[in-house]
Protein backbone atom coordinates (compact mmCIF):
# COMPACT_ATOMS: atom_id res chain seq x y z
CA UNK A 1 0.00 0.00 0.00
CA UNK A 2 1.11 3.18 -1.02
CA UNK A 3 1.06 6.40 2.41
CA UNK A 4 -2.63 8.09 1.09
CA UNK A 5 -3.87 4.22 1.54
CA UNK A 6 -2.40 3.72 4.62
CA UNK A 7 -3.28 7.44 5.71
CA UNK A 8 -6.79 6.32 4.42
CA UNK A 9 -7.16 2.78 6.89
CA UNK A 10 -5.15 4.70 9.84
CA UNK A 11 -8.23 7.65 9.82
CA UNK A 12 -10.92 4.31 9.51
CA UNK A 13 -9.07 2.96 12.21
CA UNK A 14 -8.58 6.13 14.17
CA UNK A 15 -12.39 7.19 14.12
CA UNK A 16 -13.50 3.67 14.76
CA UNK A 17 -11.32 4.35 18.03
CA UNK A 18 -12.58 7.66 18.87
CA UNK A 19 -15.94 6.39 18.52
CA UNK A 20 -15.72 3.65 20.71
CA UNK A 21 -14.28 5.83 23.35
CA UNK A 22 -16.77 8.29 23.30
CA UNK A 23 -19.62 5.67 23.15
CA UNK A 24 -17.91 4.41 26.64
CA UNK A 25 -17.63 7.77 28.03
CA UNK A 26 -21.37 8.46 27.51
CA UNK A 27 -22.27 5.62 28.98
CA UNK A 28 -20.22 6.40 32.10
CA UNK A 29 -20.91 9.37 32.25
CA UNK A 30 -18.91 9.82 35.18
CA UNK A 31 -20.71 7.47 37.02
CA UNK A 32 -20.06 3.27 36.50
CA UNK A 33 -22.75 1.51 34.62
CA UNK A 34 -24.36 -0.40 36.97
CA UNK A 35 -27.99 0.72 36.45
CA UNK A 36 -30.96 -1.12 34.85
CA UNK A 37 -30.54 -1.34 30.82
CA UNK A 38 -33.45 1.84 30.11
CA UNK A 39 -31.03 3.46 32.83
CA UNK A 40 -27.78 3.73 30.55
CA UNK A 41 -29.70 4.31 27.26
CA UNK A 42 -31.61 6.98 28.80
CA UNK A 43 -28.49 8.75 29.70
CA UNK A 44 -26.64 7.51 26.43
CA UNK A 45 -29.19 9.30 24.47
CA UNK A 46 -29.03 12.58 26.84
CA UNK A 47 -25.22 12.96 26.26
CA UNK A 48 -23.60 15.03 23.62
CA UNK A 49 -21.06 12.01 22.94
CA UNK A 50 -23.58 10.08 21.58
CA UNK A 51 -23.38 12.51 18.53
CA UNK A 52 -19.60 12.25 18.21
CA UNK A 53 -20.36 8.30 18.49
CA UNK A 54 -22.54 8.99 15.28
CA UNK A 55 -20.30 11.54 13.64
CA UNK A 56 -17.12 9.15 13.88
CA UNK A 57 -19.21 6.52 12.78
CA UNK A 58 -20.29 7.83 9.47
CA UNK A 59 -17.33 9.13 8.16
CA UNK A 60 -15.30 6.09 8.85
CA UNK A 61 -17.65 4.22 7.38
CA UNK A 62 -17.66 6.58 4.41
CA UNK A 63 -13.47 6.30 4.64
CA UNK A 64 -13.90 3.18 4.75
CA UNK A 65 -16.19 3.08 1.21
CA UNK A 66 -13.35 5.78 -0.02
CA UNK A 67 -10.83 2.93 0.68
CA UNK A 68 -11.66 0.04 -0.61
CA UNK A 69 -11.90 1.73 -4.16
CA UNK A 70 -8.38 1.25 -4.58
CA UNK A 71 -7.19 -0.92 -1.52
CA UNK A 72 -7.75 -5.01 -2.06
CA UNK A 73 -10.28 -6.06 0.65
CA UNK A 74 -7.83 -9.24 1.55
CA UNK A 75 -5.95 -6.47 1.90
CA UNK A 76 -7.39 -3.59 4.17
CA UNK A 77 -9.74 -6.21 5.89
CA UNK A 78 -7.24 -7.55 8.03
CA UNK A 79 -5.86 -4.10 8.83
CA UNK A 80 -9.02 -2.49 10.75
CA UNK A 81 -8.31 -5.47 13.83
CA UNK A 82 -5.22 -2.42 13.87
CA UNK A 83 -8.63 -0.99 16.49
CA UNK A 84 -8.31 -4.06 18.66
CA UNK A 85 -4.31 -2.31 19.58
CA UNK A 86 -5.54 1.27 19.90
CA UNK A 87 -9.11 0.90 21.65
CA UNK A 88 -7.19 -0.50 24.41
CA UNK A 89 -3.90 2.08 24.12
CA UNK A 90 -6.51 4.74 24.15
CA UNK A 91 -8.66 3.46 26.92
CA UNK A 92 -5.84 3.10 28.83
CA UNK A 93 -4.40 6.99 28.41
CA UNK A 94 -7.82 8.49 28.09
CA UNK A 95 -9.92 6.57 30.54
CA UNK A 96 -6.91 5.58 32.77
CA UNK A 97 -7.68 1.92 32.17
CA UNK A 98 -4.79 -0.87 33.13
CA UNK A 99 -3.30 -3.09 30.22
CA UNK A 100 -2.40 -6.62 31.28
CA UNK A 101 0.70 -8.24 30.12
CA UNK A 102 -1.47 -10.39 27.66
CA UNK A 103 -2.90 -7.20 26.29
CA UNK A 104 0.10 -5.64 25.78
CA UNK A 105 1.74 -8.42 23.89
CA UNK A 106 -1.35 -8.92 21.83
CA UNK A 107 -1.08 -5.07 20.83
CA UNK A 108 2.36 -5.76 19.65
CA UNK A 109 2.07 -9.21 17.57
CA UNK A 110 -1.34 -6.91 16.19
CA UNK A 111 0.63 -4.62 14.78
CA UNK A 112 3.49 -6.82 13.37
CA UNK A 113 0.84 -8.10 11.44
CA UNK A 114 -0.49 -5.00 10.05
CA UNK A 115 2.96 -4.76 9.07
CA UNK A 116 3.09 -8.22 7.02
CA UNK A 117 -0.63 -7.63 5.30
CA UNK A 118 0.03 -3.93 4.76
CA UNK A 119 3.18 -4.81 2.65
CA UNK A 120 3.35 -3.28 -0.99
CA UNK B 1 -35.11 -28.02 25.47
CA UNK B 2 -31.67 -28.77 27.22
CA UNK B 3 -28.98 -26.63 27.38
CA UNK B 4 -27.34 -28.13 24.37
CA UNK B 5 -29.69 -27.74 22.26
CA UNK B 6 -29.86 -23.73 23.61
CA UNK B 7 -26.20 -23.72 22.85
CA UNK B 8 -26.36 -24.90 19.55
CA UNK B 9 -28.94 -21.83 18.73
CA UNK B 10 -26.52 -19.45 20.06
CA UNK B 11 -23.49 -20.87 17.95
CA UNK B 12 -26.00 -21.02 14.66
CA UNK B 13 -26.43 -17.51 15.30
CA UNK B 14 -23.18 -16.41 15.52
CA UNK B 15 -22.23 -18.09 12.80
CA UNK B 16 -25.21 -16.64 10.72
CA UNK B 17 -24.22 -12.91 11.59
CA UNK B 18 -20.27 -13.83 10.81
CA UNK B 19 -21.95 -15.08 7.12
CA UNK B 20 -23.93 -11.73 6.82
CA UNK B 21 -20.72 -9.59 7.73
CA UNK B 22 -18.64 -11.21 5.37
CA UNK B 23 -21.32 -10.69 2.47
CA UNK B 24 -22.04 -7.28 3.38
CA UNK B 25 -18.55 -6.43 3.41
CA UNK B 26 -17.80 -8.12 0.26
CA UNK B 27 -21.06 -6.22 -1.25
CA UNK B 28 -19.33 -3.02 0.13
CA UNK B 29 -16.48 -3.67 -1.48
CA UNK B 30 -18.36 -4.38 -4.80
CA UNK B 31 -20.48 -1.06 -4.68
CA UNK B 32 -16.44 0.50 -4.12
CA UNK B 33 -15.03 -1.20 -7.14
CA UNK B 34 -18.30 0.85 -9.13
CA UNK B 35 -17.25 4.23 -8.36
CA UNK B 36 -13.71 3.52 -9.36
CA UNK B 37 -14.34 5.17 -12.67
CA UNK B 38 -14.24 9.17 -11.15
CA UNK B 39 -16.82 11.26 -9.93
CA UNK B 40 -19.12 9.60 -7.40
CA UNK B 41 -21.97 7.94 -9.40
CA UNK B 42 -25.71 7.77 -7.86
CA UNK B 43 -26.63 4.43 -9.41
CA UNK B 44 -24.33 2.90 -6.71
CA UNK B 45 -26.70 4.04 -3.29
CA UNK B 46 -29.22 1.01 -3.72
CA UNK B 47 -26.24 -1.42 -3.89
CA UNK B 48 -24.66 0.27 -0.22
CA UNK B 49 -27.79 0.25 1.29
CA UNK B 50 -28.32 -3.19 0.53
CA UNK B 51 -25.11 -3.68 1.78
CA UNK B 52 -25.11 -1.90 5.15
CA UNK B 53 -27.97 -3.51 5.83
CA UNK B 54 -26.34 -7.12 5.27
CA UNK B 55 -23.87 -5.74 7.32
CA UNK B 56 -26.21 -4.25 9.91
CA UNK B 57 -27.90 -7.91 10.72
CA UNK B 58 -24.53 -9.19 10.67
CA UNK B 59 -23.62 -6.81 13.80
CA UNK B 60 -27.20 -7.54 15.14
CA UNK B 61 -27.03 -11.68 15.25
CA UNK B 62 -23.04 -11.37 16.91
CA UNK B 63 -24.86 -9.08 19.45
CA UNK B 64 -27.19 -11.23 20.62
CA UNK B 65 -25.30 -14.52 20.59
CA UNK B 66 -22.53 -12.49 22.70
CA UNK B 67 -24.70 -12.10 25.33
CA UNK B 68 -24.87 -16.29 25.66
CA UNK B 69 -21.64 -17.31 24.04
CA UNK B 70 -18.29 -16.84 26.24
CA UNK B 71 -16.12 -14.29 24.71
CA UNK B 72 -13.10 -16.57 23.74
CA UNK B 73 -15.42 -18.98 22.11
CA UNK B 74 -17.32 -16.34 20.02
CA UNK B 75 -13.66 -14.77 19.41
CA UNK B 76 -12.22 -18.23 17.52
CA UNK B 77 -15.02 -18.12 15.84
CA UNK B 78 -14.86 -14.45 14.85
CA UNK B 79 -11.50 -15.80 12.68
CA UNK B 80 -14.50 -16.98 9.86
CA UNK B 81 -14.60 -13.49 8.98
CA UNK B 82 -11.18 -13.37 7.49
CA UNK B 83 -11.35 -16.60 6.55
CA UNK B 84 -14.70 -15.74 4.52
CA UNK B 85 -13.20 -12.26 3.62
CA UNK B 86 -9.75 -13.93 1.69
CA UNK B 87 -11.76 -16.35 0.06
CA UNK B 88 -14.46 -14.03 -1.00
CA UNK B 89 -11.54 -11.41 -2.35
CA UNK B 90 -10.06 -14.42 -3.86
CA UNK B 91 -13.13 -15.71 -5.78
CA UNK B 92 -15.01 -12.59 -6.50
CA UNK B 93 -12.52 -10.15 -7.06
CA UNK B 94 -8.99 -12.14 -8.14
CA UNK B 95 -6.77 -10.63 -5.71
CA UNK B 96 -3.23 -12.07 -5.11
CA UNK B 97 -3.20 -13.65 -1.34
CA UNK B 98 0.77 -14.66 -0.91
CA UNK B 99 1.61 -16.55 2.14
CA UNK B 100 2.90 -12.88 3.72
CA UNK B 101 -0.44 -12.07 3.82
CA UNK B 102 -1.90 -14.64 5.29
CA UNK B 103 1.19 -14.56 8.19
CA UNK B 104 -0.02 -11.15 8.35
CA UNK B 105 -3.62 -12.10 8.81
CA UNK B 106 -2.78 -15.29 11.25
CA UNK B 107 -0.80 -12.43 13.58
CA UNK B 108 -3.57 -10.28 13.91
CA UNK B 109 -6.20 -12.75 14.53
CA UNK B 110 -3.65 -14.05 17.56
CA UNK B 111 -3.07 -10.38 18.45
CA UNK B 112 -6.74 -9.77 18.69
CA UNK B 113 -7.08 -12.83 20.78
CA UNK B 114 -4.56 -12.12 23.40
CA UNK B 115 -6.23 -8.44 23.40
CA UNK B 116 -9.69 -9.78 24.15
CA UNK B 117 -8.51 -12.99 26.65
CA UNK B 118 -8.04 -10.36 29.64
CA UNK B 119 -5.09 -12.28 31.93
CA UNK B 120 -5.84 -12.21 35.65
CA UNK B 121 -9.73 -12.43 35.25
CA UNK B 122 -11.36 -15.49 37.29
CA UNK B 123 -14.82 -14.94 35.73
CA UNK B 124 -15.71 -14.43 31.78
CA UNK B 125 -17.49 -11.43 31.22
CA UNK B 126 -20.87 -12.78 30.86
CA UNK B 127 -20.80 -14.71 34.45
CA UNK B 128 -19.90 -10.78 35.65
CA UNK B 129 -22.93 -9.38 33.55
CA UNK B 130 -24.96 -12.39 34.97
CA UNK B 131 -23.75 -11.24 38.80
CA UNK B 132 -25.23 -7.87 38.09
CA UNK B 133 -28.18 -8.74 36.19
CA UNK B 134 -29.53 -11.92 37.33
CA UNK B 135 -32.70 -11.63 34.22
CA UNK B 136 -29.53 -12.31 31.89
CA UNK B 137 -28.87 -15.84 33.05
CA UNK B 138 -28.65 -17.17 29.40
CA UNK B 139 -29.23 -20.73 29.17
CA UNK B 140 -32.50 -21.23 30.83
CA UNK B 141 -35.36 -23.29 28.90
CA UNK B 142 -37.89 -20.90 29.27
CA UNK B 143 -35.05 -18.01 27.45
CA UNK B 144 -34.69 -20.34 24.49
CA UNK B 145 -38.37 -20.99 23.07
CA UNK B 146 -38.51 -18.09 20.94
Amino acid sequence: MNLAQWIQLLAVVGLGTAAQLALKAAIDNGKPAQDAEEAILRRLLRSPLIWVWFLCYVVSTSLWLWALRTIPLSQAFPILGLQFALVPLASSHFLGEKLSWKQWLGIAIIVIGVAFVGRP
Amino acid sequence: MNIEKSKQIYYTTICVGIGFGVLGQLLLKLVALQTTGGAFVWSVIPGLIVALIIYSIGVLFWIFSLRHIRLSVAYSLSSLNYVGILFGSYYMFGEQIDAARISGVALIFTGVFLVVSRSGEKKPLEMQETLLRPELVPLQEEKVQI
